[in-house]
């Protein structure tokens, strides 16, 4: 057995505790870097609720998405949490699927304990209707807000067709079974019947906005139709309460609650290994991208 | 029992139970200020130091970065053991205490004699395993598997 001379033995060891300390180190600070402003304690929940509102799951190719249920499962872990006093909805959203946006102000109105919106560039349409569910709207100055309406709109190409001489073969059970399909051309009666539906929607999403904030009926009709507003506008029609930033909204709650606020986020943390994952994800597309675009470059040259 | 006459007398046997329980704390307290004590700002951020132990231990569940943090902790406590052992045959509280392994590892073997580090089954049956194998066979069960032995020099 070879023995190693006592200086060596020493130096190997502070080697070793060296390497490991720096490596240690090193960890501590990425997974600190990436835990960001992870805090697990606090009596006052932050839930955000950013970019398109859908039914759907969030994943690499459906952009910024905010899922309703998400949302709705956050707000229901704050209610179940006995230290949580109170929601704040950190909104930046231009809105989204109607039924989505209606399950989140639905669970907002249903949460039964003191909830403010903060509303940061835009809190418009169906996230105005989540804000709209809260206690109280906080909004900067110049914060867009409203456009309460429905949208719904598509591509026809009827006429595409027509002139590269496509025929669109039509057969169908239930006259209004291919309603809104873009290969035929939208009759009169389709877009009436459409145009119902969307006003429906529309007056039971700005009848609910007015039963939230307590509008009266020419507030109701000037807001319904659509337009948006900067805060400082938005607060002469009642669609904004207060005019302040986050530390505003702190200042409020810890009056209303009578006590310091700490403010836990409900945000889905990204961890390294998610991070990770989408870097992945991406590298795989653009090579898969890539590969595509070569080929069919190759086949274009094959063919002139 | 090995008798060295030729190079001023030396007895070398197995370690006994308190040395190696008390090498082993040395190594876990140096674990704790060079591997464990960078990762306390990872845990401060997750816990009110306020609360009580019951609260905190609330406050860390599901928190992504304790899990990653006890991941990379675990390894490099093993990665610890793993190369004192392999390069120098001891590690330090092993080296306080003058015990070492018996003969020159691979780093396989040197692996395998600690992986009773990983917190997770079946590797934590080991905490109930190894030391029962200790008392009544004077070395370890995973020391069984790899044919070594923790041995003790006294000079005399």
């Amino acid at each position: 057995m070879k023995k190693t001379p006592n200086k060596q033995k020493w130096k190997t060891m502070i080697i070793i505790i060296g390497v490991l300390f720096f490596i240690s180190w090193f960890l501590a600070a990425v997974i600190s870097a990436f835990s960001g402003e992870e805090k697990t304690f606090g009596n006052v929940a932050l839930i955000p609720i950013k970019g398109t509102i859908t039914t759907g799951s969030e994943d690499f190719f459906s952009g910024y998405t905010t899922s309703s249920s998400r949302i709705v499962d956050k707000i229901e872990q704050a209610e179940n949490d006995n230290s949580i006093k109170a929601v704040i909805f950190e909104i930046d959203s231009g809105g989204g699927g109607p039924v989505a946006s209606e399950e989140i102000a639905r669970a907002i109105e249903r949460l039964n304990k003191t909830t403010v919106a903060w509303i940061r560039e835009m809190g418009a349409s169906g996230a105005y209707w989540a804000a709209a569910s809260t206690d109280r709207i906080f909004a900067s100055k110049v914060s867009i807000v409203g456009s309460i309406g429905v949208l719904s709109s598509g591509l026809e190409f009827s006429r595409f067709l027509e002139e590269h001489n496509i025929t669109h073969i039509r057969l169908v059970g239930g006259e209004y079974k291919d309603i809104g399909s873009p290969l035929k051309e939208m009759t009169y009666s389709e877009k009436q019947l459409l145009q119902k539906k969307i006003d429906l929607t529309h007056e039971y999403f700005l009848n609910d906005v007015a039963r939230l904030r307590n509008l009266n009926e020419s507030t109701k009709e000037e807001v319904g139709t659509a337009m948006i507003y900067i805060g400082m506008e938005a607060i002469n029609f009642g669609l904004v309460d207060e005019i302040g930033s986050k530390a505003d909204v702190v200042f409020y709650l810890e009056k209303k609650l009578n006590t310091t606020v700490n403010v836990k986020s409900y945000a889905d943390k990204k961890s390294f290994l998610d991070v990770l994952e989408k870097l992945v994800s991406a590298q795989g597309f653009q090579m898969g991208r890539g590969m595509a675009n070569f080929l069919n470059e190759k086949n274009n040259l094959m063919s002139t | 029992m090995e008798f060295d006459f030729s190079k001023g007398k030396v007895l070398k046997q197995d370690a006994s139970i308190f040395k190696r329980l008390f090498a082993f704390i040395l190594d876990i307290l140096i674990i704790n200020i060079v591997i464990i004590s960078p990762f306390q700002k990872v845990f401060l951020k997750l816990i009110n130091p306020n609360s009580s132990i019951l609260e905190m231990a609330q406050q860390l569940q599901g928190a992504s970065s304790l899990y990653s943090s006890i991941f990379f902790i675990v390894l490099l406590s093993l990665a610890y053991f793993t190369f004192f052992e392999f390069k120098l045959l001891q590690t330090p509280g092993m080296m306080i205490f003058k015990m070492k392994v018996d003969q020159e590892l691979s780093f396989g073997k040197a692996i395998l004699r600690n992986l009773f580090i990983i917190p997770i089954f079946p590797f934590y049956i080991l905490w109930v395993i190894d030391p029962i194998h200790l008392l009544f066979r004077k070395r370890r069960f995973l020391e069984e598997i790899t044919n070594t032995r923790t041995i003790e020099e006294i000079y005399y």
